[in-house]
């Protein structure tokens, strides 16, 4: 068994909720399997939906694999985008990103 | 929406136009005149055609998506998800007998749904289908010089885009270029479709016969990769093929009648729809030429010309739904058992949604529509669609100047796939 990782996701409110994941599957996967609310993921991660849509903390967006230009584009068409924005689905979990922490929306689109 | 308080039941003729095979010879007279008589005057209405068994039409954009949402209400489990006439739905249940016709993602519901969606989820990722880039490239050039190397009048599909999707697949598969005729043959012979044109002999004939042959092609295909499975089992390679096959739910190998689904799934799903979308492209650069001139002065359009070629095309014209419990939509009554058409080429017509629907127009962004449908089921292999269509755009658009049809051309007759079969047309080079 591969050790755990814990990941935060936090609500407009600031509420906070910390899951512990192995590290595989996505960002997405580890919300949805564990009830974390503000991610719908309509479309089951086939990165088209942009309804699993994070602001990732500062800190932790410049860790991440650059994203692919699909995403790129599907962020980009997102009113409330910003600078940290990417899609949950899309994040793989690696035992590198034991600690991150991302930002749900006000409300997916 | 506002609630409309017309009669459920749709005029015959526009309810034919929807259902009926044939309607489809000539979407831009019969299908899209009706669509969008449906969305305006009875966007969710009930249609009763001789042959089928009756249907709710579900034709907004916005519908589509409600439905596609709830999909605990709208299942695709209970029953075949396409609109069969009354007869082949007897030659399906005769086939399958109990058991349903195919495991595979289009037959399944949530839960069962998810998990085998799994299984390959993440190799269709963006990312990953990129990694093929090269390899599809070398086909897409390989395509466009068999192309502009014949002199004179071409037919676009068969001589183009008939096999390039075909190829695709079968090398994400690890199908040995040797070995595509025969699944080129495989397939168009098991999915002979309800074209009299190009339907297989038997299924003119009675049921239990027909079902007898359907069942013999099937042996066919499914021997081909079942030896194929086997094989990777023992060799693993970087392949669609050995992910199917080495891939493990609840700790099993998945049960060979789930691995052949896959195949025959991807195999079929991903070829038609995308040669029928690309030679649908190309006969709308010959009715819009200045659509092709704006993409060649700047080829970083073509992800847009992809995405509205789809939309135009909609080489899917439905999915079906079953209904499992009674239920309300909109001011109608559902019953337990009811289907319901899901006619995505019309979502894609929508004026709500897109301005100047019937216009090809290459710089439409965003391009909302739902060419690959919605929700769970929403088409699984559209980012490999996208990018085995933008690599051959990229390889034939600086080489070609104009496109001019040479006839007519011909639609494939049939309600669930449908497209260009034949196009002859007059290609000048850059
Ligand atoms: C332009 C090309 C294509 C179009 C327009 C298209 C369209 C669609 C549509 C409308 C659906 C059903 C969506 C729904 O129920 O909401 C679907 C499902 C599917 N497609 Fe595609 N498709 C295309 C290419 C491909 C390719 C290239 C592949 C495989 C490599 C593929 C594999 C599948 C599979 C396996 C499903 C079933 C998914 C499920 O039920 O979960 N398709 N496609
Ligand atoms: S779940 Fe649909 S884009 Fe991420």
């Amino acid at each position: 068994m591969t050790d755990k990782i814990q990941i935060t996701f936090r609500d407009p409110a600031g509420q906070e909720n910390t899951v512990s994941v192995e590290p595989r599957g996505t960002v997405m996967e580890a919300a949805v399997m564990n009830n974390v609310g503000g991610i719908i993921a309509e479309c089951g991660g086939g990165c088209s939906c942009a309804t699993c849509h994070v602001y990732v903390d500062p800190e932790w967006f410049a860790a991440l694999p650059e994203p692919d230009p699909t995403e790129s584009e599907l962020v980009e068409f997102l009113e409330d985008a910003r600078p940290c924005s990417r899609l949950s689905c899309q994040i793989q979990l690696v035992p590198e990103l034991d600690g991150l922490t991302v930002q749900t929306p006000d409300q997916q689109n | 929406m506002t609630t409309r308080t017309t009669d459920a039941r749709i005029p015959d003729d526009i309810a034919a136009a929807a259902v009926l095979p044939l309607s489809y010879t000539d979407e831009e007279n019969i299908t899209y005149p009706a669509f969008k008589w449906l969305r305006e005057n009875n966007p969710f209405g009930s249609a009763h055609v001789e042959g089928f068994d009756p249907i709710w039409l579900a034709t907004t954009h916005k519908d589509i998506i409600e439905i596609e949402r709830k999909p605990q209400i709208f299942t695709s489990g209970r029953d075949e998800p396409f609109v069969n006439d009354t007869a082949s739905s007897a030659f399906f249940t005769l086939m399958r007998g109990d058991a349903r016709t195919l495991d595979t993602l289009a037959y399944m519901d949530a839960p069962e749904h998810t998990k085998i969606k799994n299984v390959t989820s993440d190799w269709f990722l963006p990312a990953s289908v990129r990694k093929r880039e090269d390899e599809i490239r070398a086909l897409a050039k390989d395509s466009v010089e068999r192309l502009l190397a014949i002199d004179g009048t071409v037919d676009i599909v068969k001589d183009f885009t008939l096999k390039y999707p075909l190829r695709v697949i079968m090398s994400l598969f690890g199908v040995p270029p040797e070995d595509e005729p025969l699944m080129l043959a495989l397939t168009q012979e098991l999915f002979g479709t309800t074209d009299p044109e190009v339907q297989r002999e038997e299924v003119a004939l009675e049921p239990d016969v027909a079902a007898r042959m359907f069942r013999e092609a099937i042996a066919d295909f499914f021997g081909y990769f079942s030896r194929l499975s086997a094989d990777r089992r023992l060799n693993p390679r970087d392949d669609l093929s050995s992910l199917i096959a080495n891939a493990k739910v609840d700790g099993e190998y998945l049960p060979e009648s789930f691995v052949n689904g896959y195949y025959i799934a991807i195999a079929t799903a991903g070829h038609d729809t995308t040669s029928s979308t690309m030679s649908g492209a190309l006969s709308a650069f010959a009715r819009f030429p200045d659509q092709l001139d704006l993409v060649r002065s700047n080829m970083a359009l073509v992800p847009s010309v992809v995405e509205e070629a789809v939309r135009y095309v909609s080489p899917v014209k439905h999915f079906r739904r079953i209904v499992s419990e009674d239920t309300q939509f909109h001011d109608r009554d559902l019953k337990e058992g009811d289907s319901v058409m899901l006619l995505y080429p019309s979502a894609n017509r929508d004026a709500e949604v897109f301005e100047n629907p019937d216009a090809f127009d290459i710089t439409r962004r965003p391009n909302r529509h739902l060419a690959f449908g919605f929700g769970p089921h929403m088409c699984i292999g559209q980012h490999v669609a996208k990018l085995e269509m933008r690599i051959l755009l990229e390889e034939l658009l600086p080489k070609v100047k104009k496109f001019e049809l040479e006839d007519h051309g011909k639609y494939v007759a049939a309600n669930f796939l449908s497209g260009l079969k034949t196009q002859q047309m007059k290609i000048t080079k850059a």
